[in-house]
């Protein structure tokens, strides 16, 4: 029985937690200074929005930008839950930011357990089919920082299952969970790596992170000296002088008060270290490899423009909803229609269908270059569209080939304007601006207007429209009445009329399959009979 | 006294979201009663069962230097435009894997490109706001800039010469106060549809730069736009960062329709083959799908295991299969109407930021943030 067995619940709670996560943020005494420090971290907002965020007062920070962290993060307590067989943690706090959650409470992050755990445990409740789906998305957790091995120097492309099977996982501290609040500043990883180059940790520093301690250090000491005068930065013992100074300036970073909690004993400090490693060890990779770490642009604009668009967008959920009246009945008319449709077109799916019937250009070897001659150039269309053409009006529209059979059909009733007609409006639709009076013009003289060679007919309500429409105001859709008009015409009378025609039929006893395909060796009387038959067709055709 | 406001003012504004909370619930609760997943229950009893699909990764396209934002295809379905967040354009023979031409950009991410009805120019858009009309060389068959893919990406020589002229027949056709997401030609290399960070879409004509029509409606940033596959249709969908996807008249520029049901921002809208639903597909790892006439959500396609959001969507030839590029960096293929989970493409190494079908359906392209592109068949 899985925690997880109603994905709807988990998913409203997670998307809730997310939700909350953030206003919860201010639910705590020292209201004021929270919402200072947190000012002062985020270098993204505009000056507007920051003096806005003052006067706000107690309102949300940022809203849940990364939905998924909100699902990924609620998947894993469900984890940890299960996992282990471990009650979740019931402290009335809950939130993560909170100083309580110094202490190692649960064996939840002390507890380890190798990769293929893991992935078992994704297979099994998550209704995964796959193994590699689910090595996948174990890799993606811990990508993102959720979990971390206990070895040194993993980088951020690690892949699960790794090689080493006894490799041993470790849930992350729900404090270094990827979320709004917790900045991978730089003087934080500055300070770690001071403090792992001094020997406090067990594990001495990359080459890399050499580099970038060097590189960071720098911008400390230029910090340095602009609060506390040139000249501070040449004491020798400066590198410790960093971390106290740096806490003056940002005197309520969290990340300081987590770290430096005295409050542990030696075994949990092991852990601590080890979870602030991992930590940095996805913030900071070696290769640029991080999961949510590049902000879009639309990141950047909802930022910028203030959190009271994102409540009243929230709060009309609810309103425009209601209003919207439900009408069972329609939705099996519509379930059947799109049924129909696929159905229909099943046939005609290239990723649907085997290799018999259609051979897809693309399997073929580049080298080669198969690709099949366009229909124009030979001048006969594909078996397929032909037959495309019998099953929807709009397929003969579209195709340019179709529309030549069907103007040819078109002649012989003496309606062919009908079909120029709807050409030149839907040119008209979208022609450049330049043309368009002199195109309304032609269009009225050529087809409308009683003084024309070949009038369209239609009934005198819509010409009516159409004229009224010309004298008030002139646009691309002045016709629109008389298009409609003819579009269901031709669709309702001629299209049936032009199916059951000797000019269809022909077209559809030529049509053959694309070149490349052998699908059957015609035999010698065969290709007498279809040379034959094509040579009526042309006889036909120039009668 | 301030701190007693403020707190009065988070009290009312807590009760509020609760409330509504407790509406939304009901409403989901309410609706799932009314049609559970009936299109999935008539589909499984429609069709005996769903074959396997075959679809292998057949080519991948490298030389961009960036992350691939967004691709095209061409009319002639096989050529392939795309762009990156290093402000690079390349058009490529997707059969052939070569490259033909390379455009530079001033500007960085490139979000929205498109490819001509007529194959003659290309459209792209990104940070600076405009949306530029470039145009091709005339290559339909033979590329004057063929750079085997084997090289490095397209070397400073060739394009250079290319690169001072095409800056110089570049026209700036939109222009927007935010980023554009999304742009796309309509039925002719006239007319142009953008869509932008500014929350509104408009519409433009090309020769003259001017705009046609714009249109208002969204709260948040617009994050896609697509135009009606319908040769008589006058409609397009957008979505946006405000959870809304609105169906659009052209000829009144108003809002004919407008749909709510996801939980976070909606990234890709794209039209079902006939025209009458359309799917959308989510931040929040769902994609789901509107019917127009019935006025609401039919289907949503989603799985517990799938956790991360779709950046692209795009239906089958036939609409059979929706298939969804996701920031898990997989292809995950759908049965429209039975709602069951097919297979999952692996080959990807970052997120998959643009997805497309070909325009005969033979096969499909996808870029990602690893600076690659694959075409799948």
């Amino acid at each position: 029985m899985s925690v997880l067995s109603s994905t709807y619940n988990w998913r409203v709670k997670a998307w809730l937690r997310a939700y909350e996560g953030v206003l919860i943020a201010q639910d705590s005494d020292n209201s004021k200074e929270r919402k200072e420090e947190i000012v002062l971290n985020a270098g993204d907002l505009n000056d507007n929005a920051k003096t806005q965020l003052k006067k706000e007062g107690s309102f949300l920070i940022f809203p849940p930008r990364q939905f998924v962290i909100g699902q990924v993060s609620a998947l894993i307590m469900a984890m940890q839950n299960e996992i282990f067989h471990i009650k979740p943690r019931k402290s009335k706090k809950t939130t993560i930011n909170s100083r309580q959650s110094f202490r190692i409470k649960s064996s939840n992050e002390s507890e380890s357990f190798t990769a293929d755990m893991l992935i078992q445990w994704l297979e099994d409740n998550l209704d995964i089919s796959s193994y590699e789906e689910a090595s996948h998305l174990a890799t993606l957790l811990c990508r993102m920082g959720f979990v971390y091995p206990c070895k040194y120097d993993w980088d951020a492309t690690i892949t699960l299952p790794t090689e080493d099977p006894t490799l041993q996982f470790r849930f992350q501290n729900p404090y270094y969970w990827p979320n709004e609040t917790l900045s991978a500043s730089d003087t934080d990883y500055a300070s770690h790596l001071v403090s792992r180059e001094s020997g406090c940790y067990n594990a001495p520093l990359d080459e890399y992170e050499m580099v970038s301690m060097d590189h960071t250090v720098n911008t400390c000491t230029n910090c340095v000296d602009q609060c506390w005068g040139v000249g501070m930065s040449f004491n020798p013992k400066f590198k410790s002088l960093i971390i106290s100074v740096t806490k003056n300036i940002l005197p309520l970073n969290h990340y300081f008060y987590f770290r430096l909690s005295s409050q542990c004993n030696p075994s949990d400090k092991a852990i601590k270290q080890w979870q602030e490693y991992a930590f940095w060890r996805v913030n900071r990779p070696l290769t640029n490899h991080n999961l949510d770490s590049r902000v879009r642009p639309k990141d950047w604009n909802v930022m910028a423009r203030g959190l009271n668009r994102y409540f009243s967008s929230y709060v009309q959920v609810a309103v425009t909803d209601e209003t919207k009246s439900t009408n069972p009945r329609s939705i099996t008319a519509s379930c059947t229609r799109i049924i129909k449709t696929c159905t229909e077109w099943i046939n005609f799916d290239p990723l649907w269908q085997d290799e018999e019937e259609f051979k897809n250009p693309w399997h073929s070897d580049p080298a080669k270059r198969m690709w099949p001659e366009p229909s124009n150039i030979a001048g006969e269309p594909y078996k397929q569209e032909v037959v495309s053409w019998g099953l929807s009006f709009e397929k003969l529209i579209e195709s340019e080939i179709g529309r030549v059979y069907f103007q040819e059909h078109l002649k012989k009733e003496f309606s062919e304007e009908n079909l120029l007609f709807y050409l030149r409006c839907a040119y008209l639709h979208s022609a450049p601006l330049s043309e368009v009076d002199g195109l309304i013009k032609e269009i009225f003289e050529q087809y409308i207007s009683p003084s024309s060679d070949t009038p369209i007919n239609i009934d005198t309500q819509t010409a009516l429209k159409v004229s009224k429409l010309m004298k008030t105001k002139r646009t691309r859709h002045t016709f629109d009445p008389a298009v409609d008009h003819i579009y269901s015409l031709m669709k309702k009378d001629s299209y049936k009329r032009f199916l059951v025609s000797s000019v269809y039929k022909a077209a559809v006893r030529n049509a053959k399959h694309p070149v490349g395909i052998k699908k059957e060796k015609p035999g010698f009387a065969r290709i007498i009979v279809r040379m034959w038959r094509i040579s009526q067709f042309k006889v036909e055709k120039q009668s | 006294m301030a701190s007693d406001k403020n707190s009065n003012r988070y009290d009312t504004l807590e009760n509020l979201r609760k409330e509504a909370e407790q509406l939304r619930k009901k409403l989901q609760a309410d609706r799932k009663n009314l049609n559970d997943a009936e299109l999935f229950v008539m589909g499984k009893k429609s069709e005996g069962g769903s074959p396997s699909i075959q679809v292998r990764c057949r080519r991948i396209l490298k030389g961009h230097t960036g992350k691939v934002l967004d691709m095209d295809w061409s009319l002639d379905k096989r050529r392939i435009v795309s762009s990156s967040q290093d402000g690079k354009i390349l058009v490529w023979d997707g059969f052939t894997t070569n490259k033909e031409q390379a455009i530079s950009l001033p500007t960085t991410w490139v979000n929205a490109c498109a490819y001509a009805p007529s194959g003659g120019s290309i459209a792209c858009g990104g940070l600076d706001n405009k949306c530029s009309v470039f145009p091709l060389n005339s290559s339909s068959n033979s590329s004057t800039l063929s750079v085997s893919n084997k090289q490095n990406p397209v070397s400073s020589g060739p394009a250079d010469t290319g690169a001072g002229t095409i800056m110089q027949q570049r026209k700036v056709v939109a222009m927007h106060t935010s980023y554009i997401s999304a742009c796309t030609f309509t039925h002719s290399d006239y007319q142009i549809l953008t869509a932008s960070g500014d929350s509104t879409c408009a519409l433009w004509d090309v020769e003259s730069g001017q705009l046609l029509q714009s249109f208002h409606g969204h709260q948040s940033d617009v994050m896609d736009a697509a135009l009606s596959p319908c040769e008589t249709g006058n409609l397009f969908i957008s979505g946006g960062c405000d959870k809304n996807a609105c169906v659009w008249d052209m000829r009144t520029a108003k809002c004919i329709q407008s749909f709510q049901t996801h939980n976070s921002d909606i990234n890709t809208v794209k039209w079902f083959p006939t025209g009458e639903a359309f799917a959308t597909g989510s931040d929040d790892g769902t994609i789901k799908m509107y019917d127009l006439r019935a006025d609401r959500e039919i289907a949503c396609y989603e799985r517990p295991n799938v956790l991360f959001g779709v950046n692209s969507v795009d239906f089958s030839a036939s609409g059979r299969i929706v298939l969804g590029g996701y920031n898990d960096y997989l292809v995950h293929v759908w049965d429209t109407i039975t709602g069951e989970k097919l297979t999952a493409l692996f080959g990807h190494e970052n997120r998959i930021s643009c997805l497309k079908m070909s325009p005969d359906g033979t096969s499909f392209c996808t870029g990602s943030w690893d600076t690659t592109l694959r075409i799948w068949a």
